[in-house]
């Protein structure tokens, strides 16, 4: 008996003596090398802004939003076009959904926002970002977000809470497709429903972001 | 063990990919380019050295009972470790292994090894089993590569050769097809070898007869 604990001790005690050296290693190593964000990660990825100068814009991180952290803004200009705010959005992990980065252009003029996609795509299985565009209810997320965020930045109360609505509806039909539609024609997936999450996050923290540092203050 | 029969082992007798078997997964989902080919090769070879060389250090500290999660501590340090460098120095590389990067922590071929080699031999002999297991899976997914991105894409090592290809060799039974030529080829040539190197053999033996027949 007293053996077989020992023999359990050690073992344990080796595990965790392994996994602590090499966490240890792991974050010495991270400080070194880390990649942060830069404005070439937004390049190519919209075709109505390729040829667009970026310029970094200090990210305030003032203010907390639930569900992830804007990591990279970058202004984008060009001679006789729309100026544009390129924004990279972390969502944070979320069971086995990893951290996702998405990027979204606002074109300033207009407040609209205009175009997301995804950078890095957390989800451990092949979430359909195609699959979510078709069988969303009012047309595809990026427009419907669009639409979400030009309601609340317009002010208009009623305006705006019927674009959040609508958000709110895609936002439903994405999730209820994970367990029913989806399995007939496309192999299952996993984190699909956080990713939806995940993507809703994104969408809020851009809109919010933008209302509190481009427009509440204008 | 000498050196010389662990590089041969590695690169040839024991060819992880075309002996084996192992690491089947990346092999027939990379090899669509010579260049995938190259850096999983390359990711795989940095970890196979590390992983076995620390495998090797502690062959005596770890206990039996829990040596399999030990080496999935161990090998899946030295796998973020190459993440973390690819994503900082080679982004494209990076992006083109994708999920098959991480995924390295689970490759049979290195738990195959620690299992195999590292926990029974001394850490210069592991880490050089590391160094040519990876070396020769390297060369055999390199070569598949090759092949698959001149007949599939017209191209080789991105550089355009020509406009002909056949879709067929970049699409998943391509790359089975591809994968059972190389075996096959792999096959014809070791079994050469091996009668050569049985005549050699019998030649030496009979002259050694003939020797102490003289004497």
């Amino acid at each position: 008996m007293a053996k077989a604990k020992e023999t359990t001790l050690r073992c344990v005690t080796t595990l965790a003596v392994i996994a602590v050296v090499c966490a240890l290693l792991l974050s010495v190593l991270n400080s070194v090398l880390y990649v942060s964000a830069t404005p070439d990660d937004l390049i190519g990825l919209y075709s109505a802004v390729d040829g667009y100068e970026w310029e970094v814009v200090d990210v305030n991180d003032d203010q907390p939003y639930s569900g992830g952290k804007v990591i990279l803004v970058a202004k984008g200009t060009m001679d006789g076009k729309d100026d544009y705010l390129g924004l990279l959005v972390q969502t944070e992990k979320n069971g086995k959904l990893n951290e996702s980065t998405y990027a979204m252009f606002i074109n300033m003029n207009t407040d609209a926002l205009e175009y997301a996609a995804f950078v890095t795509e957390g989800a451990t299985g092949g979430f359909n970002w195609q699959y979510a565009k078709e069988h969303s209810k009012s047309g595809d997320q990026v427009s419907t977000g669009a639409t979400a965020l030009t309601g609340l930045l317009s002010g208009d109360k009623s305006n705006s809470q019927a674009a959040w609505r609508e958000w709110e509806s895609f936002y439903g039909v994405i999730t209820d497709q994970t367990a029913l539609d989806y399995t007939d024609a496309v192999p299952a997936k996993t984190g699909a429903t956080r990713t939806v999450t995940a993507t809703y996050d994104a969408f809020n923290i851009v809109a919010r972001y933008y209302y509190d540092n481009f427009v509440k203050g204008e | 063990m000498k050196a010389k029969d662990i590089a041969l082992d590695g690169l040839f007798r024991q060819n992880p990919t075309l002996k084996l078997v192992l690491g089947t997964c990346p092999t027939l989902a990379l090899t669509t380019a010579a260049m995938n080919g190259v850096g999983m090769g390359l990711a795989v070879t940095f970890v196979l050295i590390f992983s076995n060389a620390i495998i090797s250090l502690l062959r005596n500290v770890i206990p039996s009972k829990v040596r399999i999660p030990a080496y999935i501590l161990i090998i899946a340090t030295f796998v973020t470790i190459t993440r973390m460098v690819l994503n900082k120095f080679l982004p494209s590389i990076s992006a083109s292994l994708g999920t098959y990067l991480p995924l390295i922590v689970v490759n049979c071929i290195i738990i195959g090894r620690a299992e195999a080699f590292a926990s029974k031999n001394p850490v210069l002999s592991s880490a050089l089993d590391g160094l040519f297991m990876g070396l020769g899976f390297m060369f055999a997914l390199t070569l598949m590569g090759i092949f698959r991105e001149i007949l599939g894409s017209g191209s080789v090592f991105g550089v355009k050769l020509w406009d002909f290809s056949i879709g067929f060799f970049v699409q998943p039974a391509g790359a089975l097809f591809t994968y059972a030529i190389f075996i096959a080829v792999y096959s014809l040539v070791y079994s050469a070898f091996l009668r050569a190197a049985n005549e050699r053999k019998n030649k030496d033996g009979l002259a050694v007869k003939g020797a102490r027949g003289n004497a």
